[in-house]
């Protein structure tokens, strides 16, 4: 049966051969592997696999392995993450103050101009122009308090 | 001089403070038989300081100097609620010595230094002239008044680049800025004033020599009413990223029998000569060819106060209540040794490879280590909301060891354990710095972090590891219902879910 997973952002494809309460055997990326399910308590999981007995920590979809952490999602839960790069927006990485704005519309920028300065955490962040062009618009002015994740500038 | 101490047994303590610092004052205090009081916010009825102690009191919500840093209402909380003295931690009020003038003069006992000692070591400008008086090296810069630009460009100059700009009133590397030619003076100045003028209100700065391979060496002093001063050895805290440490450990790797004393002799130099009392940390930059200079004086618990505990075996906050009792200091300079290593890492919610972006989120789980010789200072627990309103600090974990590359592997090891699941952590990252050859062979200088940071990007997950992630979810999904909810979660609520009122 073949089965998609979403891990870490990234669609994987899993070849599930044989599958029971206490034992899997699949293959992904070229390997077989056959894991038998051990100890099972308090957010805590042991698979015994070639011999090996390996804790893993798991909660919602996080999975922790040898303290490597993997999110592990079905497709249809995960919604499609847009790349800020591709869109040409300078976007607030967190909520915070605009302290500085060092373009305007007009001014062309390359990929790594300074184009403002945000305090957060009482600290300041300089946003840089993720791609080159033209600042087509300014959305925010020096002083305004701005919430995670909008966009600031356009860049077109 | 000892005839005039009174002694005053400390029967309650208001903790002016949050999170890990608040819960790790309690547990001394619990453990001295002395009631404790704690504050929140609003916002923070859920996180466990809010409950830990055994009374507290909420302070409502609104901007910092509303809550955590209004001196008033907390001296008069502290009065209301018959604490007989207060604790600062680190932070917020700690170092304000209006703070602990204005409790002394309550009539409530100040866990901390006198207010004159504050003063005089919180202002970078006095500390300096002071420590000079006392025959205490420190770094070549200027310090002056005149805040002009033509006079600060000029100093800048005379003093040689690359300089460091710093805020004068600064701390936590706000208002800093490294200057390595001429040209790029100006706009780092202004950089440095911008941040100095809205972190503290003022944006005096003074210019400093900027030392190109330096160590971040700390001397922990402990000083009685009675005259008695002792060091309690070094810290490194050389690992930092944007100025803040995030790696300390004990003894320093670069830190020789010879070195250590006369660093430690410079330490108590300046506790005899300011007639210190109680806590303070003597910070050092330790140069390549050996000199150190002094860098400030800290006149308060570190954050990273627990790598000394471990190599010690002394509790830092019962010495702290003790000298604030009147006590003396209850062993002599010769009775001290450090036995073993010990290295604390500061977990962040932050992204350390989006440039340390501080996050946000919820905490799904907290895990914990199961390892002896490791310690896990947390103020946060399953469940609980990080905002942008405080500090990013998650945690402190610390590991001891017979020799630095045992504490090295079990702190490692503690690291796989301790997860914050449910928002990004520089967890891995830590994992990187302890992984590192570099850091294995003790070369450690401040720039750290910068200069390895090729070495220290996130690497491929290995594919086993990823594949026994795909088992386990796949065993997770085909779980009943029921028992997926008890893994889900723990809490006492949900276990308790059978029964019923009677």
């Amino acid at each position: 049966m073949k089965k998609q997973l979403v891990i870490d952002d990234e669609i994987i494809d899993v070849e599930i051969v044989d599958e029971n309460a206490s034992f899997v055997l699949f293959n992904f990326e070229g390997e077989e592997y056959s894991v038998n399910l051990g100890g099972l308590q308090n957010g805590k999981m042991v698979l015994n696999m070639k011999g090996k007995n390996r804790p893993v920590i798991l909660m919602d979809t996080h999975y922790v392995v040898d303290g490597q952490e993997f999110v592990i999602d079905a497709p249809r839960r995960t919604r499609k993450k847009s790349k800020i790069q591709d869109l040409g927006m300078m976007k607030s990485p967190m909520p915070g103050k605009i302290l500085k704005i060092f373009v305007q519309v007009g001014d062309e920028v390359v990929l790594g101009s300074p184009i403002l300065v945000m305090e957060a955490m009482k600290m300041e962040h300089t946003i840089k122009a993720s791609k080159a062009g033209v600042v087509t618009a300014i959305h925010f002015k020096v002083g305004d308090q701005v919430t995670g994740g909008v966009e600031l500038v356009n860049v077109v | 001089m000892s005839g005039d101490i009174q002694l005053k047994k400390i029967k309650k303590i208001l903790i002016a403070n949050r999170g890990e610092i608040a819960l790790r004052i309690i547990r001394t205090a619990k453990e001295m038989g002395i009631k404790t009081v704690t504050i929140y916010t609003d916002e923070e009825k859920t996180l466990p300081h809010a409950s830990a102690g055994d009374e507290a009191i909420c302070l409502g919500s609104g901007p910092l100097k509303e809550t955590y840093l209004n001196q008033a209402r907390i001296v008069e909380i502290a009065r209301k609620c018959g604490a007989d003295a207060i604790h600062p931690g680190y932070g917020f009020l700690s170092e304000k010595s209006s703070f602990a003038q204005l409790v002394s003069d309550n009539g409530i006992i100040f866990i901390g230094p006198s207010a004159t000692s504050i003063n005089l070591m919180g202002d970078k400008k006095s500390s300096k002239i002071k420590i000079q008086e006392l025959g205490v090296p420190s770094i070549p810069g200027y310090h002056g008044d005149n805040q002009e630009l033509k006079v600060l460009s000029q100093e800048a100059k005379r003093i040689g680049f690359p300089v460091l700009i710093k805020a004068s009133a600064g701390g936590g590397g706000k208002g800093m800025r490294i200057v390595h030619q001429e040209s790029e003076f100006n706009e780092a100045l202004e950089g440095a004033q911008r941040e100095a003028l809205n972190a503290f209100g003022d944006q005096t700065v003074l210019i400093e020599k900027y030392i190109t391979s330096p160590r971040h060496i700390e001397i922990q002093v402990m000083s009685d009413k009675h005259g008695n001063h002792c060091h309690l050895f070094e810290r490194e805290c050389s690992i930092q990223r944007r100025y803040q440490k995030i790696v300390e450990e004990s003894p320093s790797p670069a830190v020789t029998p010879e070195l250590r004393a006369k660093m430690t002799a410079a330490a108590l130099k300046i506790t005899n000569g300011i007639n210190y009392i109680g806590a303070g940390t003597v910070e050092l930059i330790l140069d390549m060819d050996g000199q150190f200079y002094f860098l400030e004086m800290n006149t308060r618990l570190q954050v990273e106060h627990p790598v000394t505990e471990m190599v010690t075996g002394l509790d830092l906050v019962k010495l702290q209540i003790l000298v604030a009792q009147g006590e003396e200091l209850p062993f002599k300079q010769s009775d001290l040794k450090i036995n073993g290593h010990a290295i604390e890492v500061r977990l962040y919610a932050e992204d350390p490879d989006n440039d340390f972006l501080p996050s946000i989120g919820t905490i799904k789980m907290i895990g914990q280590s199961t390892l002896h010789h490791t310690r896990l200072d947390c103020g946060y627990i399953d469940g609980n909301e990080v905002t942008i309103m405080f500090d990013p600090m998650l945690a402190k974990l610390v590991a001891w060891g017979e020799n630095r590359l045992q504490a090295t592997e079990l702190l490692t090891q503690a690291l796989n354990e301790v997860v914050f699941l449910g928002l990004k952590t520089n967890r891995d990252y830590l994992k990187r710095i302890l992984n590192l050859a570099e850091f294995k062979n003790g070369l450690t200088y401040t720039h750290f972090v910068v200069t390895y940071s090729d070495k220290l990007k996130p690497q491929k997950k290995c594919k086993e590891e990823m594949a026994l992630a795909i088992a386990a979810s796949l065993f997770h999904s085909q779980l009943s219902g029921k028992t997926k909810k008890e893994l889900k979660s723990n809490c006492v609520w949900t276990r308790l879910a059978g029964f019923r009122n009677i």
